[in-house]
């Protein structure tokens, strides 16, 4: 058991502040896969993602002395990967999109589907992560931050540096460009 | 009650709006087929959204950065490290324009020497004598005279 996995990600933040590193470590293992699937599908990029979580967690190391505990941490988390991602977007470190999970996308069937309905489970699959891929950036890590994070606008205003009115307008283009995209 | 405008629809999905607005949207949507259509595609979207394979790393990215994390942060190197290889960079640094000076002095004093007479200057003033000696080195003389006298004899 981790020397804080009885705390919250606040406290055990204010822990690793305070030096001890197995509680950063422990926060690492709590957000390197939700970081990790953000940046994927951000830069559409495994290898980018990969080293763009490392580091956002390097980045957030050396700045932990800054965090403050009213601050959520997955929103600073967040926003800190954010931003490196768009850094490296704005590099023009872009790369043709691959769709990284047709296969894992197979591998992900319902419980027990018919033949049919896997093959057709995974084509809506990848349906969708092509829509999304297709989407500007702006659009595609708002709503990932909103359906598959499941923040809330007050916390994606956070992230983003933006205010909540924006946020709901945004999210609002960004479903409405994802359902164009979508084959009917 | 005219239809809402998308962002509205979409605000009502995510459940972010004032429960007096919500329950004036409720009403519309019970009797407006058309929003209630658009609002089913955003609840779908997001349901299929969420319902996407997560990527995972697979491996405990904690455990690999463990050296990254615990050396000194970059800029907090010990002082004195860093300006014993400062010296060392400028001593490095400067080694080049040394020579080229070095170089350019000491060239310096060996053409001032060919010009202003030394050792060296005086070897070479008794070359040049036999350079313009009339008759070049293993020639026969034309005339005698002129051979004695350009060589000093009697």
């Amino acid at each position: 058991m981790g020397i804080c996995s009885h705390l919250d990600d606040e406290a055990c933040a204010a822990q690793a502040q305070r030096g001890d590193r197995a509680a950063f470590s422990e926060l690492v293992g709590r957000f390197q896969d939700r970081i990790y699937r953000f940046l994927v599908r951000l830069t559409r990029s495994p290898d980018d993602a990969l080293e763009l979580t490392q580091e956002t967690f390097l980045h957030a190391y050396q700045a932990l002395a800054r965090w403050t505990p009213d601050a959520r941490l997955s929103t600073w988390l967040f926003r800190i990967a954010r931003n490196l991602a768009f850094d490296w977007l704005r590099r023009g470190k872009r790369v043709a999109f691959v769709p990284w999970d047709e296969d894992e996308a197979a591998s992900h069937p319902d419980p027990a589907p018919a033949p049919d309905a896997v093959l057709e489970t995974a084509q809506r699959y990848q349906a969708l992560e092509k829509a999304l891929a297709r989407l500007p950036p702006e659009h595609r890590e708002i709503l990932l931050l909103r359906e598959i994070e499941e923040m809330s606008y007050d916390d994606i205003a956070t992230v983003l540096d933006l205010n909540t009115g924006t946020v709901k307008s945004r999210i609002a283009r960004a479903r409405a460009g994802l359902l164009e995209k979508m084959p009917r | 009650m005219t239809c809402p405008r998308h962002s509205d629809l979409s605000a009502y999905a995510d459940d972010m709006m004032a429960p007096a607005e919500r329950a004036r949207f409720s009403l519309h949507l019970a009797g407006c087929p058309a929003c209630q259509h658009r609002l089913d595609e955003i609840t779908a979207l997001g349901q299929s959204l969420r319902a996407l394979p997560s990527p995972r790393l697979g491996f405990d990215l904690a455990a690999q950065l463990n050296d990254r994390l615990h050396a000194p942060p970059p800029g907090r190197r010990p002082a004195r490290q860093r300006s014993a290889w400062s010296a060392w960079s400028a001593w490095l640094g400067w080694m080049p324009a040394g020579l080229a000076g070095g170089l350019a002095l000491a060239s310096g004093i060996w053409l001032g020497g060919l010009l202003l007479g030394g050792g060296a200057a005086m070897v070479t003033s008794a070359g040049l004598v036999r350079v313009f000696d009339p008759v070049p080195p293993g020639g026969l003389c034309a005339a005698a005279e002129i051979c004695r006298l350009s060589k000093g004899m009697p």
